[in-house]
This record gives C-alpha cells, structure tokens and sequence, in this order.
C-alpha cells in the first residue's frame, strides 16, 4: 500500500515533509518466531539499500541507531525463515518483529498443465522458470532468453539476426519428418509455433514466438517426461512449454512499471580473406596443375585473351576490394515496456505496453515490435470467477536474403572475389560471378514482412464444492505474417524490368477445453487429486501468394502495376478432439502415484487409425520424510521419482493419408492436373515412449539444491518417406516406419553459497546429456545436402562425408579413407565422421549481490558437437573455383614442394587417379569440432537507494548494465561456432552447418527499470 | 434439469468429432479422375507439364555431358556429369532425370487407360482419338529419351495405385523400349488425323519426326528417310531465314513440336546459362573450344548468332536467354529433319540426295556448300557429324549423336578417359534410384 502509485499521488507531498524533517534516532526491539514466540537468535536486522545492521541476541534483542532520514526499511531475514520487510516512520523502542518458518517448497500446491498437486507428490519431471532467469539476457525474443537455462532443452541459434527461428529440441529430437519443436501453451491457449514466411530468404525464418513479449511472462514451466506430457496426447512428444504471463494481484494498489533499454551490438572478429594478386596466383596454379596451358592461364595480359579464354590481367595488377566490412554495422536497438497492474478485493488486472526495435548487425535486417497485453480476473460472485488473457503485437522486419543462393547479401559480400572491383568503369554495379553486387543491394534491397499476432482467451471458474472446481475456456491464437518484397531491375532478382512479391499467410488455431479439477486431503494422511476434461482444436491456415514481374518505374512497387501477374492461394483445416484425465493419490506425504492418459482423434490422421490413446503412470517416494531416515544438517528432502508413458506427434501434415491429384501442371496457358501423392490409409501419429527417474534432495541445510534425471525415449512409428521404386511415377509414399531413442541425463544444482547480511551469492550449474540414435530406418534418408544422410545406429544430424587424411607429400594431392579398398574413391567410400549433437551442453549462472549492486553473469557451453563448416569449404578451395567465388587466407597454405606437410592440397580441379578430388566438398577436412564456452551475457545491477528512489516519487528503481557474447572459446575456424543454416525448418535434417550466416554479435546494453 | 445439460454436451462433441472429417483444398482425391473429357482434357495438359519437365532435364543433361556446354563453377572442363555422380557438384539433372520421366509416364498411363475406359459417348468429335494420340506420343518421347539416356529401363504400362504397383518389372534392353517406342509411335500415327493445330501441341508431324529420329538410332535408314520426308514435304513447315530464327521467335516457321513456356509457366533454363548480372546463375556456359569452332565463318557461318559475349565478357548461349523464363524448349524441329535425312541418304547409298540436304542447312547459315565431288561417305558423315554439333548446338543432341556413331572414344575420350571404355556411354542410373527399386541393375562399369 505504502508504495502505490495512488498512494504516490495523494501523499508525495506529505511524504517530501516528513522525510526532509525526521533526525536520526534508534530503532530497538525483538525477532520472534512467529509460531514458538521463541527469539531468533542471530537474525539480521538490516537497513535496505545501506550497509548498516545489526545481528539479533540471545534473546532476540536488537537496537540500531542510524543516521538515514526516515522513514526507511529494514529487512529482517534469517536462514529458514521468510524475510520480513517493515518501513519505520520514526525513532522507537520495542519493536516486534515475527518471523515465519519458510515454508517447505514441498508442501505448495502446484498448477502443472491441467494438473494440480501438493509439490512434494509431483512424479514428472518438470523445470520451472521465473522472469528473474530471464531478465539477464539482452535479446528481445524468448528463444534467445531460454538458451542454456533449462537442462535438456537445446537451442540452437540460427544466425546472429534477431526474429529469426531457432532449432528447439526437449529431450532430443524424435521425429524425422514430422516436427521436432516442443508445443508450446500461452495462459492455457496452444499457439502457433509453424514459420509462416513464404518467401525464402536463404535459410532463415520468421521466429513466429518473436510475436511474445518476454517481459510479460511471469512463469515457464518445462515438461519433459510421459507423466507431465501425456495430458497432451498426440502434442506431448517433443515435451510442453507452459508460460503464464502476469497477471495483477487481489488487493494490491495500482503499480506503474517503466522499463527502457538502449544496446549497441557489433559483429567482429569476420574472415580473412585473400588479395587480389594472391587469388589471380593460386588460380594460375590450378590451372596450370589441371593440364591447362601456359598461355590460356585466366590472369594473364588482358591484350592476350581469346574466345572462350579470358584474361583477366597479371596477377600483380590485381586490386583487393574490401565487402564485408560494407555490409556489418553497429546496431542499435532500444525497448520500453510499460505495464500497469493491481486489483480490487474482486478484481485484478495488468495492462502492457511495449515497444522494441532491433537493428542487426547485417545491414538490411530489422526487427520492430509493438505489443500490448491486458490480462484481467474478476470474482463474479464468491464461486463464480472470470477472466481473460490477451495479447495484440505487430511486428515489423526488414528483410534481406543473407544465406544460400546467388542472391544472397551476406554471400555477395563474403563470396565475391575480392579482386573485382564493385563498380564498373561506367558507374554501373559490377556483377562479374553468380552472386549479386553488395551494394546494389545496400542501395536497392526492399524487402519488409508485417506479423500480427492476436492471442486470446477467457475462462469461466466454478466452485463446485470443497476442492472441486470446473473451468471451462475458449482460446484463440491468430497470426498474420505478410510479406512485401520489391527486386528493382537494379538486383538479380528483379531482371529484366523489376520484380514483387506479396505474399500473406495466416494460420488460427481455436481451442475450447472443459476441465474438473479435485483435490482433497482425507484425514491426516491420504491426499488426492484428480482432473478430467475434454479439449477440442481447430486449427485453419491460409496463404495468398501474388508475383508481379516487369514494372514500370520504381515508385510503384506494388503488384497492381506490373505487367504479368501471377498468384497462388491455398488452405487448409484440421481438427483434433480429446478427452483426458488424471488422478494423482499421495499417502502421508511419503509415497505418490500418478496415473495421467488421453486420447485424441485427429482429422489429420488415416481414417483406419482415428483415435490414439496416449497414458502415462508415475510413482514418488519422498525418502526423507520416512522415520527411518533422520533428520540431520546434511541432506534433506530426499526424493526419488519415476514415470513411464506415451506421447504422439501429429504434426503429420494435414492431409498426409490420401491419394491426391493436384492442379497447378499447367501448359500453354491452360490448366492441367496431375498425380501429386500416394495415398496410406493406414497412416497414424508417431508414438513415444518414454521413462523418467529422478532424484532429488537438498544437501547442507538446505543450501544446495540437486536434482537428476534420467530419461530413456524411444520413438516408434516415425513417419518417413518410404522410397517407392521410380517407375511407379512417385518417389515415396508415407508411411510410420521409423524408429529413434533418445537417451539423456540432466543434472541441476542451484547453489547457495554465501548468504550474509551484506553478501550474496547463487550459482545454478545445468548440464545435460542426450544421446540420439536413429534405431530402424528402412529406407534411405538424406537430407537437402548429401553431406547429411542417416543411418540406423547414428544419429540424427549425422555428417556423412569422403574421410580426407592428408596431403601426399610426394605429389601434393589429397587422400581420402579407401574404406572398401577397391583402390577408387566412390561413394561407397563415404563414412559418417560426426554429427551436431552435444555430449555435454550447460550453463553456470552465478549471482551475486553486494548491498544494492548485484552482478549476474552465465557461462553457457556445448562440448562435443561438430559443424559443418560449407562456408570454408568454398573459401577453403584452392584456386578449384576460379574466378567464381573468394577465398580465406588459409587457403594460400597449400602443397607447393615435395616434403611439404601439413598443408592443404595443390590447387587442382581434375580427378586424381583414383577418382577423388583435392578439394572435395564433402570432405571430412571441413568437418569440425565446434566445442565452445562463451560468457553469454553479465549484467550488472544498481538498485538505487531508497532516498533517491524516493525522491523520484518511486517505489523501487533500478540501474543496469549488460554485455552480451562477452567472449567466446572455441577452436572453431568460423566466426561463430553457434551458426546454423536451417534453423527451424519442421523436417529439417540438416543441423550444425554453417552456411552464409550471419554470425551472433556482440551486444552492450543499459537499462532502467522504475516501479511507481 | 441437469440430464438437459448432459445431452446438449453430447451433442456438442458429437458435433465437434464431425470435424474431424476435413477436406482438402487444393487437391482431389485419386480415385477415378478421369471420368469425362473434359478432365481427360485437363490431365492431358498435366502430361504437357510433365513432358516441360523431362524435357528440361534431358536437353540440361545431355548438354552438360557432351563437350559443347561446360560448367562455369570450376576450371574443371568438359563431361563434369559422368565424373560428378555421387559428388557434390551442381546437378539440375537429378543424375540424368529418371525419376522425372516416370512421374510423367505414370500421369500418361493414366489418362490411356482411363480414357479408354470411358465410353466413346463421352467424347465429342474425334477428340477420344486425338487425346489418346497425344498420349501414346509423348510416352514414346519420354522412354526414347529415357533408353538413349540409361539403356536399359522398365518399360510401365499402367498407372501405379501403391508403392507396389510395378513391382516385378525389370529393364528392358534399349532394343526393346524402342520397339515400345515405335509401338507407341505406330498407334499415335494411327489415331491423329493429318492436322496441325499448333505445333505446341503433338500431332502426326510430330509423331511422323520422332519416328525419323527412332529410325536414325535404331540405324532404320529407310524408315528415317521416308518419315523424314513426310514431314519436309507436308509443306507445314519452312526454315526460318537465319539460323537463330528458330528461337528468336515462338513457334516459328520450322517448328513441329515446340514446348512453350510463360512467365506463369517458366522455363528455369536461363538461370543456367545467364549470369547472376541478368537474373542468372551462369551454371553452364559454351565450351571455350566449341565457341572457336561456332566463331568459324567457314564452318558456322551466321550460327555464331549461338553465343554471345557478356557485359562480363564471358560467351554465354542465346538460345534459352529470356530474362522472364519464356524460352522454349526446341523438341522437334525441321532443320533436323533435313540432317537425318541426309544422313539416312548417306547410308543408303544416295549421296547426292545426302549432300543436297546438308546444304539446305548450309545454306541457311551462310556456309559455303560442300561438294559430292570426292566426297567418300566416312567423309560426308564427318562433315554431318559437325553439321549437326553446330546447327543443333544447344539442344542436347551432340552427346546421343557421338555415342550413338560410336565416336565417343575417339571425340570424348580426349577429354575424359572414361569415354575411351564403350561401357560407359550410358549414364548410370542414379544411386537413389536403385536402391529404390530391387527390380533394377546398375548399367555394367558403375
């Protein structure tokens, strides 16, 4: 109350006179134990926001004198008590202060999905987190903020440009073709987690949860194991992301909360490429070693060139041109979130506002969010509650196409040889490869996607009778991405007279769900909870896609003005019903057990395999509420806990059963249909199953926090892309085939490690291990890349390359593992060398408080993943590519005289003798180890003291100061060894290759944060 | 009170579970789509669609194998394809694109079977015929190319309705698809009348110039001069006044079966032979070698029109240069008519008729005429062999012509060793394509 904003308006004058007129003065009296009315003996009595305190005696007596101006607070805290807070307005004796026993974490009652349930009998493996965890982080979306601080949930970054989708993987992935992203649930609503970008832009996509405010998340709850994920049936196997957003409290006066940022990032540390004179060199070398002639070498002078031989100057005449520092910047980004939030003894509510914009360190790219949220609960009667969640964002992005393919900018700048020059002699934009000219991109590149994102629900709440409640919900999740792209006649794209592209896609999913939930303690020792409801979902996408081609001038862009149009639309529904339950029985908070199932029937799915049935069993035992274990100082709340179950994944496209002819085969401007699938009727969702042990306990009073799992998935019925023999006129038909496990550890240790009246400090220590193995595969599997194919007893993600060993120092040229010893280099020869998993990833989170300063730093690694690295392979290529493409300095360290050792090959294109290539791209030579430790982020904080804060007419005000990617320890060649070109695609096969990304930067960030 | 509220539940999930029946929007289910002749129509325009296809792929192939065309992504020359299986090299052609083929095949299949299976009532005029004709066309066009592509393939006569369809089926030798292919030129010939709608669309001229090239292959010389003659003489078709006439127009005068692409229906080829610079990837350009010999006036004469030089400086091919993806793809079209004629003429003795016929061509392009004086027949063929590299420079035809005289060792061989061993003039069959099928054999040396 004190600390309102209406307390602020009506008193901020009073308040003014009576801190500048109180003196010092004495402050004594006593801490109790509230329950026992015995002192606490050694509580620490101190005064916010300064150094000074005291420690309670025998008795529990205290006395401080201060020369702080009142009012000010004291905090009274004491390890197995709650802290207690008090303002004191003026000089006094006698004080009382009581503390409360902190209440065992066990014994809260807990809201787990549908499930409600005493702590202490939770059987699943779940991991929660609090905005706290999140904060530390400069990033402006989720993906980036849950990176590294829930063990087993990997995240991949994409590239370095903010919005952009992120590979998510809980627990491993299980799926082939179907997706592998966690579902994720917004106060109760499903949302959409599908990219809907359209247009490619070389390997990156729109992050549809970029649409979410993380400042408005309250909680994030993880489920990871069957008996948390059944509840979801044919939606839980890739696990569940739970996040409740704010909400206002009952009772509470109206806060107002601002919150501004402002971070500059840089990207450095780029590659080196070679000059001009050293490219025209090692390509009159390859030339020359690939039986080429002497007087038809490409550089050469220009007055000796020949048709079909061009010349392209002496080698010393070459200039060097510098593109990429053109096309990295420092960014600048900025926030401002604003929220008001309170209630009545009836009613509560939060509202936001917030505003984001993101610039990346690649020029072109931009990222803009607008978002509001309302959330609001209101007690219609005394058994009767309503409430709704909303959110409306718009998002903004400039666009450019960065990765794969000729018209990529990011692969303009860093693959165009350096010794063109940019511009032609008449002024005009040089475009001498297949790549197009960075800075006719810089200046002509109009690209711009618009996302709204609307997110709501309502609920209705009924007290039926004592812990039994019925609520029913209606949710819907709505967005929007459209795309506008523009390609003058100036950019590749746009030849010959300009080219336009808008494209809008649209995807809604509407859930109703009916839910009973019981809970019940039965005399002193017999607890049971139960729920059981029925869900339906329906999800609608659309999409509209016009091309305009040939336009009359560059002011008009639109489609509408061009001379050919062409278009294309499409639609598509489906539907899920479900019914699911649980019930959970837990006896004298020593054993519990869970049972949990659902069954759903999917639109999606074979009309021969309609309905699934998805259970889940699980049992705990809390050990050390047993009266054979005793209490002692040592270890404490020791429980074990196991669940076995299933899960489904229906993300098996919509239509996936039936035979289908399509149109679209059109001829001579009539339209045509032909065959476009085979059909399986017998087609179903794949099924995981999944056992979980933990342990989990408290060590040293409480002050270490441990907890263990194990989990043992093991998917079946994967659905794959059966080969089908090519004469039939298909490539495949899709049947459930597949088999993967996934088999992990996860280990959790929140520390304590000092906590004194002045001093702070916590550490969290997450690590995670997942071993994927992909145990039946009955057809050939390769991804867009053959440098990606799977095998039964490897991976997912698995590099499948031509083994290099080393130059010859003879002759200079490459070999390769002859792994069948037929004395050629075939295909039969490829051999799996690594893949992108890692044995071991985690993050080591300390935080420290010093009086009002706090410093929060995380280290995150991964050990033990390797990447492919393509971008080398180009750059790395030993003159092999001419005049095509640019190389790196590394490149120039080749074979030059017998003897020579640990060098790259000689420059040559031909075949050696037995088959092989010096500069084979599917080389295991590019394959590498991309093992790092990097300093994510630290951030230090200032809470202002209370007088200053006061004096702003505030209740809390704080200071802080952000580094992101502080520094990074890897033997990676590349930038950045967290790069990865496919990013979220839903049956992306391709993980851990770097490929024209755009590398993470650098990021420095200062922040104020201000509650009225 | 209470049941009230149990029913009206129940029947709301009886509702919802009706959802769980969804159709699809943009697409129809298989079963018996061709019921009239208006979607025996529609499925015949997708045969068109799949025939752009093969055809691309084939012409893209053949060009890429032979050493007319080369990469322009590596110092690394001429015949990359042979050498590239299993590597990472650029390969539009999908290993020669028999998967492609058969997913057309497949569609035509379908519409033969499903039109004859519809009675004759369903069809106005003689349009039952027409469209079988049609069909029974551009499946000889697709297994003719697929036999002198692999050799030996599967012959499939009927549409697949599971994975399992046309399991059992093994290669045939290319003696025997180009039997099936006659087979299926012999019914074309006999359901289409003698009309000629348009030459983007079959009809007997081009059933009647296809078989001209069968016979050609197939060493038939009679029949390739007689069905070569039909189609010179139908006085249908004229050459055009300068060589680059055929392709700087569309459908022009020499064309019997033209593929025609739009701006809504493009033709991907100028992404591989334009450069980034004119919305191009540049993948191939003309042989530096072959460009000396188009650049010749005394052997290409006004077909050095072929090649261009480009804002880069670099020879690039004309012939599929439309920025906005509209260039046609050249099936069949007279002035080869006349080069197998005289080759068939050769072969039978009539080296007068054979000369004459070259000329014709000659003539076009501004090249001095050749004389029968002196003239042995090896020689003429020589002369013919170069007459055709150049005159049908960029349309995939100087790979088939130089395996099929059996000159591989001797023209090819000099670029790649390979080609000096005979069993290597068919290109394998794609690794992903026999791992597919148990029924196939890789073609002997791979």
């Amino acid at each position: 109350m004190k600390n309102g904003l209406l307390y602020w308006l009506a008193t901020a004058t009073a308040l003014f006179i009576s801190a500048t007129a109180s003196a010092q003065g004495t402050v004594s009296g006593k801490v109790l134990d509230a329950a026992t009315q015995q002192p606490v003996i050694g509580a620490v009595v101190s005064v916010q926001g300064s150094a000074k305190g005291t420690v309670a005696d025998i008795d529990g007596n205290f006395s401080l004198t201060v020369s702080d101006k009142f009012p000010f607070d004291l905090r009274v805290s004491y390890i197995g008590y709650e802290d207690e807070e008090l303002t004191v307005y003026e000089p006094s004796e006698g004080v009382e202060i009581y503390l409360s026993e902190q209440k065992n974490a066990m014994d809260e009652i807990v809201v787990v999905g549908y499930a409600q349930a005493v702590k202490s009998s939770l059987t699943s493996a779940i991991s929660q987190l609090k905005p706290e965890s999140l904060k530390a982080v400069a990033s402006a979306t989720l993906g980036n903020k849950l990176q590294g601080a829930v063990p087993g949930l990997l995240i991949s970054s994409s590239s370095g440009v903010p919005g952009t989708s992120q590979a998510i993987r809980l627990r491993g992935a299980t799926s082939i073709s179907a997706a592998n992203t966690p579902i994720y649930i917004i106060d109760g609503t499903i949302v959409n987690t599908d990219v809907l970008q359209s247009v490619d832009i070389g390997g990156q996509g729109a992050d549809p949860l970029a649409d979410i405010n993380p400042d408005d998340i309250e909680k994030i709850t993880v489920l990871k194991d069957a008996s948390a994920t059944a509840a979801y049936g044919a939606k839980g196997a890739n696990g569940v992301i739970l996040i409740e957003t704010k909400r206002g409290a009952t009772g509470e006066p109206t806060r107002l909360n601002v919150k501004s940022e402002w971070g500059w990032s840089r990207t450095s540390d780029l590659w080196d490429l070679v000059s001009g004179p050293e490219h025209a060199t090692v390509v009159n070398q390859a030339w020359l070693n690939d039986g080429g002639s002497y007087e038809t070498r490409p550089f050469r002078p220009v007055s000796e060139a020949a048709p079909g031989y061009p010349a392209y100057g002496n080698p010393e005449d070459q200039p060097t041109y510098d593109r990429i520092s053109d096309v990295f910047r420092t960014a600048f980004q900025h926030s401002y979130n604003i929220s008001l939030s309170g209630g009545s003894d009836k009613t509560n509510f939060f509202i936001g506002g917030e505003y984001t914009k993101q610039e990346a360190t690649l020029k072109l790219q931009d990222f803009e969010r607008f978002g509001f949220r309302l959330n609001l609960d209101h007690q219609v009667a005394k058994k009767v509650k309503i409430g709704t969640s909303n959110i409306v964002s718009f998002t903004d992005r400039s666009l450019v196409r960065t990765g794969d393919g000729p018209s990529g900018f990011f692969q303009a700048a860093l693959h165009t040889p350096t010794f063109y020059p940019v511009f032609k002699e008449d002024g005009s934009y040089n475009k001498p490869v297949a790549f197009d000219n960075h800075q006719a991109m810089l200046d002509h590149y109009d690209a711009k996607a618009k996302g709204l994102r609307l997110n709501n629900s309502v609920y209705l709440k009924l007290d039926l009778a004592k812990g039994l409640t019925f609520k029913s919900s209606l949710g819907n999740d709505h967005s929007t991405y459209h795309e506008l792209f523009y390609y003058d006649s100036f950019l590749i794209s746009g030849q010959p007279n300009g080219s336009a592209t808008d494209a809008t896609t649209t995807k809604n999913i509407f859930s109703a769900e009916q839910l009973f939930n019981f809970l019940h303690t039965f005399g002193e020792k017999h607890t049971t909870s139960a729920f059981l409801g029925t869900a339906f979902h329906k999800n609608r996408s659309e999409s509209v896609n016009v091309n305009g081609k040939g336009y009359p001038s560059d002011q008009l862009r639109r489609i509408t003005s061009s001379a050919t149009q062409t278009g294309s639309t499409s639609g598509s529904t489906s539907a899920v019903l479900s019914f699911f339950g649980g019930i959970n029985y837990s006896f004298d908070n020593r054993y519990s057990i869970d049972f949990t199932a659902r069954a759903d029937g999917s639109s999606r799915v074979g009309k021969n395999k309609r309905w699934g049935f998805f259970p889940a069993l699980g049992g705990s035992w809390n050990i050390s509420n047993e009266s054979f274990f005793s209490k002692n100082d040592v270890i404490s709340n020791l429980r074990l806990k196991t669940s076995i179950g299933l899960s489904g994944n229906d993300n098996i496209g919509d239509f996936a059963s039936l035979s289908l002819w399509s149109g679209g085969r059109n001829y001579n401007g009539q339209a045509g249909i032909a065959p476009s699938r085979l059909g399986n009727p017998d087609l179903t969702w794949e099924t995981t199953r999944q056992w979980n042990i933990g342990v989990q306990f408290n060590l040293i009073k409480e002050r270490l926090d441990v907890e263990l799992n194990y989990y043992d998935k093991y998917t079946t019925d994967l659905l794959l892309a059966e080969t089908v023999p090519g004469k039939t006129g298909f490539s495949s038909v899709t049947t459930n085939s597949g088999e993967v496990s996934n088999k992990g550890l996860e280990f959790i240790l929140q520390s304590q490690n000092v906590k004194s009246r002045r001093f702070s400090w916590n550490s969290t220590l997450s690590l995670s291990h997942n071993k994927n193995v992909v145990e039946k595969l009955p057809v050939d599997v390769t991804g867009g890349y053959q440098m990606f194919k799977l095998f039964e007893g490897k991976p997912l993600y698995s590099m499948w390359v031509y083994e290099y060993l080393g130059v010859d120092p003879q002759t200079g040229d490459a070999i390769y593992r002859d792994v069948n010893q037929d004395g050629k280099i075939t295909v039969d020869d490829k051999v799996v060398v690594g893949d992108a998993w890692p044995n071991v990833e985690g993050s080591l989170r300390n935080v420290l408080s010093f009086g009002n300063l706090s410093l929060d730093f995380t280290f995150y690694f991964k050990q033990g993943n390797e990447i492919f690295n393509y971008t080398r392979m180009f750059l790395e290529s030993g003159g092999t590519r001419g005049v095509t493409r640019s190389m790196q300095s590394s490149t120039l360290n080749y074979w030059k005289n017998p003897g020579d050792t640990g060098v790259l090959p000689r420059p040559k294109s031909k075949a050696n003798a037995d088959g092989s290539f010096n500069y084979e791209g599917q080389s295991s030579r590019v394959v590498e180890d991309a093992s790092f430790l990097r300093l994510r982020n630290v951030t230090l904080a200032y809470a202002l003291p209370r007088r200053a804060v006061h004096r702003l007419h505030a209740d809390k005000a704080s200071l802080y100061f952000t580094v992101s990617n502080v520094f990074l320890v890897s033997k990676y060649s590349g930038p950045d060894p967290e790069v990865n070109l496919e990013g979220e695609s839903p049956n992306g096969l391709v993980q851990g290759m770097d490929f024209g990304t755009p590398p993470q930067p650098r990021t420095a960030l200062i922040g104020l944060n201000i509650t009225f | 009170m209470r049941k009230n509220y149990i029913l009206a539940y129940s029947a709301v999930l009886f509702t919802l579970s009706s959802c769980l029946d969804t159709e699809p929007e943009t697409a129809i289910d298989a079963d018996n789509v061709i019921a009239d002749q208006k979607s025996a129509e529609v499925a015949l325009v997708g045969a068109y669609s799949g025939a752009q296809s093969f055809a691309g792929v084939s012409v893209v192939a053949f060009n890429s194998a032979a050493d007319n065309v080369v990469a322009s992504t590596s110092t690394l020359n001429v015949i990359p394809h042979l050498q590239a299986a299993g590597s990472s090299a650029f390969d539009p052609t999908s290993g020669g694109g028999y998967n492609t083929y058969y997913s057309a095949i497949n569609l035509i299949n379908s519409i033969i079977d499903g039109v004859n299976s519809l009675n004759d009532g369903a069809f106005t005029g003689s349009n039952k015929s027409r469209i079988l004709g049609e069909a029974h066309f551009l499946r000889a066009l697709a297994y003719f190319d697929l036999a002198r592509t692999y050799g030996r393939v599967p012959i499939v006569l009927h549409p697949s309705t599971s994975g399992h369809s046309a399991d059992g089926i093994t290669q045939s030798s290319r003696e025997e698809v180009y039997a099936q292919v006659l087979a299926d030129l012999t019914e074309a010939e006999s359901l289409f009348d003698n009309s000629l709608s348009s030459p983007a669309r079959a009809s007997i001229w081009s059933a009647y110039a296809l078989h001209a090239r069968l016979a050609l292959y197939t060493e038939d010389w009679q029949s390739a001069a007689t069905y070569a003659s039909k189609v010179i003489e139908s006085g249908l078709f004229s050459l055009t006044t300068t060589p680059d006439g055929f392709f700087s127009n569309k459908l022009s005068s020499e064309a019997i079966l033209e593929l025609v692409f739009s701006t809504s229906d493009r033709n991907p080829f100028f992404t591989y032979y334009l450069s980034a610079a004119e919305g191009g990837r540049l993948d191939y350009v003309p042989n530096p070698e072959f460009v000396q010999i188009l650049n010749e006036p005394s052997v290409a004469g006004l077909r050095s029109q072929f090649v261009k030089v480009n804002s880069n400086g670099i020879y690039v091919i004309r012939e599929y240069d439309r920025q906005d993806g509209s260039s046609s793809i050249f099936l069949l079209r007279l002035a080869e008519q006349y080069l197998i004629r005289a080759e068939a003429r050769a072969h039978l003795g009539d080296l007068d008729g054979a000369v004459e016929d070259l000329n014709v061509i000659r003539r076009r392009a501004a090249v001095e005429e050749i004389s029968t004086s002196g003239l042995s027949v090896d020689a003429f063929l020589l002369a013919l062999e170069t007459e055709r590299r150049v005159e049908l420079a960029f349309e995939g035809h100087r790979y088939s012509d130089v395996i099929r005289t059996g000159r591989a060792a001797e023209v090819f061989g000099a670029y790649n060793e390979n080609y000096k061993d005979s069993r290597y003039w068919v290109f394998p069959l794609p690794n992903n394509v026999i791992l597919a099928d148990p029924d196939l054999t890789q073609n002997p040396g791979y």
